[in-house]
């Protein structure tokens, strides 16, 4: 088992009578794609704000590397870099000035800041004020501002918000690309089906309590597969399936939504309505999406 | 104290294309102008001040040096602490700073120091452009009295008491600029502690006033200057320096202790 880079122990924070988070228990394995996911409100940010330092929990600690963040900060942040709700950037200084303003504060060489310039993109644009970048060229150089530390763990807040679909398609590849440069990533997106394509771990907040912590696999594991049917007499069809067990939803028409966990279960369907004399004209075995498990945890 | 120097770097690319640095140059500008302008209008008031004072230099450098220490310092610190924040709180760069491998004290005090140097750029700058213009006049207006050599140590030791006596107000504004995230919350409350200083310094409270502190300790220049030089008679006025200058390194560290405690939310 991968040792845990981000490891929450009663992690509780409350603002006045507002518990935005209460008794995490976050554990984020090494060289993953942790995705952190839950609705607005639900103490993402406040979480992140807390694995950075930025607000001071109210109960519990964070252990990043090993180490409790408490009394090992810059030690710690030394390995982290972090893009929190948007880049931070000076308007008037061009990217490469912005970039630089950081080398100087963490005493990183020139050849760091070139090399993140690289990684996302922007050498041609790198003279340039900010200010004159679009939306997705400032979020890629908040990226460089995070990578600029030459991080072993990237904490990224919404890293795709505002983009466009090339530019979201743009970041996809670069995250995925960062594990095998030994960088594990934990991020925080409201885009579902974009964190399904990247993560390998999923982490689901909820009224500042997770609800589920694992893979993506073990998160299909805790859901329901369903067969959708199409056949000519769904009326008998339902009464056939119903009596020999299955749970059958009727979607209309002559459609047929049935509780189902496998291809064997499919088969059998299919069997036994043919058998009765119930022609069959469309059958399919639906994985639910993320966003279906991700609804149905946070609903 | 290696990150202090590495965030005073960091500062010194900030100040790069922005409003906070080229106001350095334009205030004392701006003032000397007014002096020059007022020079011209009043011309034989200057001539019989000056034979009061017994120098034309030490006339026109008080007379400056009053209008600078009094109202336009105090409202410049305002300004320039204000515009200092706004590089922060305008892109929201202290939970990107504040998650670095860096001291966040460092982070704070590179703030006020970026503030005293400003603050020390423009006094050097007034008093460069008084002996300038003061030269000015010998052409301009022969027979005011300019011909004589300037009092070049008492106008560097004036201005530098200046400096020294803003530090504290330097503290408090640079605090209440990088609390408050709005700017009109810094300017207000320089504008209102300045304008109530013009009524604080005709009081015997004055020298525990910080932002009457740069007037007093300016005021020092000459030993019958007038109404407003109340500590003023051939003697250093000490306690309002060590309260200026000590007071401010005291404050900003206090500031500093407040501000890296918080939450950035």
């Amino acid at each position: 088992m991968a040792a845990q880079l981000i490891q929450t122990v009663n992690l509780t924070r409350r603002f006045g009578d507002v518990l935005a988070v209460n008794g995490l228990e976050l554990a984020v394995p090494q060289g993953s794609i942790y995705a952190f996911l839950g609705p607005n409100g639900a103490g993402k940010t406040t979480t992140i704000r807390m694995l950075l330092g930025l607000i001071r929990p109210t109960e519990g600690d964070v252990h990043l590397f090993g180490q409790s963040l408490r009394g090992n900060r810059k030690n710690i942040l030394r390995k982290v870099g972090a893009l929190v709700e948007g880049p931070s950037l000076y308007p008037h200084l061009t990217g490469r000035e912005n970039l630089e303003l950081t080398r100087r504060l963490i005493d990183a060489t020139t050849a760091q800041r070139d090399r993140a310039l690289h990684i996302v993109k922007l050498v041609d644009a790198a003279d340039r004020p900010a200010r004159t970048y679009s939306t997705g060229m400032k979020q890629r150089l908040g990226l460089a501002l995070a990578l600029l530390v030459d991080p072993e763990l990237l904490i990224l807040d919404e890293p795709t918000n505002g983009l466009d679909p090339a530019g979201i398609h743009e970041m996809r590849d670069l995250i995925c690309g960062l594990p095998a440069q030994g960088i594990t990533v934990f991020l925080s997106s409201h885009l579902l089906s974009e964190v399904e394509q990247v993560a390998t771990h999923i982490g689901i907040i909820q009224q500042g309590q997770l609800r589920f912590q694992g893979t993506l696999d073990e998160l299909h594991a805790q859901m329901d597969t369903q067969l959708t049917l199409e056949v000519d007499q769904p009326q008998r069809a339902k009464s056939v399936l119903a009596a020999a067990g299955w749970q059958v939803k009727s979607n209309g028409g002559h459609r047929l939504v049935v509780d189902a966990n496998n291809l064997s279960d499919a088969s059998m369907i299919n069997a036994q309505l043919t058998q009765s004399g119930i022609n069959v004209y469309h059958i399919n075995l639906e994985q639910p999406t993320l966003e279906d498990m991700f609804l149905s945890l946070t609903a | 104290m290696k990150d202090i120097t590495h965030a005073l770097h960091a500062e010194l690319l900030k100040t790069k294309r922005t409003l906070a640095f080229w106001l350095t140059l334009i205030a004392p500008a701006v003032v000397i102008s007014l002096q020059v302008a007022m020079m011209w209008d009043q011309y034989s008031y200057h001539l019989e001040q000056s034979k009061l004072f017994g120098s034309a230099w030490v006339f026109y450098t008080q007379q400056t040096l009053v209008i600078w220490s009094l109202l336009m310092l105090p409202l410049f610190v305002t300004l320039e602490t204000a515009l200092v924040a706004q590089w922060e709180h305008h892109s929201h760069q202290w939970k990107h700073l504040f998650a670095l491998p860096v001291s966040r004290g460092a982070l704070y005090a590179a703030k006020y120091l970026c503030g005293v140097a400003f603050i020390g750029l423009s006094c050097a700058v007034l008093i460069a452009l008084i002996l300038l213009s003061g030269l000015g006049f010998r052409w301009v207006f022969p027979g005011l009295g300019f011909e004589v050599a300037p009092p070049l140590g008492e106008m560097a030791l004036y201005g530098l008491l200046m400096f020294l006596g803003s530090w504290l107000v330097i503290a408090i504004q640079t605090w209440v600029a990088q609390r408050w995230s709005n700017f009109a919350v810094a300017c207000s409350v320089g504008i209102a502690l300045t304008v109530a200083s013009v009524i604080v310094i005709q009081s015997k409270y004055a020298g525990f006033y910080p932002y009457t502190l740069p007037a007093l300790v300016a005021n020092g220049f000459s030993e019958n200057i007038g109404a407003l030089n109340f500590f003023a008679e051939g003697v250093l006025p000490v306690k309002e320096l060590l309260f200026g200058s000590i007071g401010g390194l005291i404050a900003a560290v206090i500031g500093g202790w407040h501000f890296v405690r918080r939450d950035v939310l």
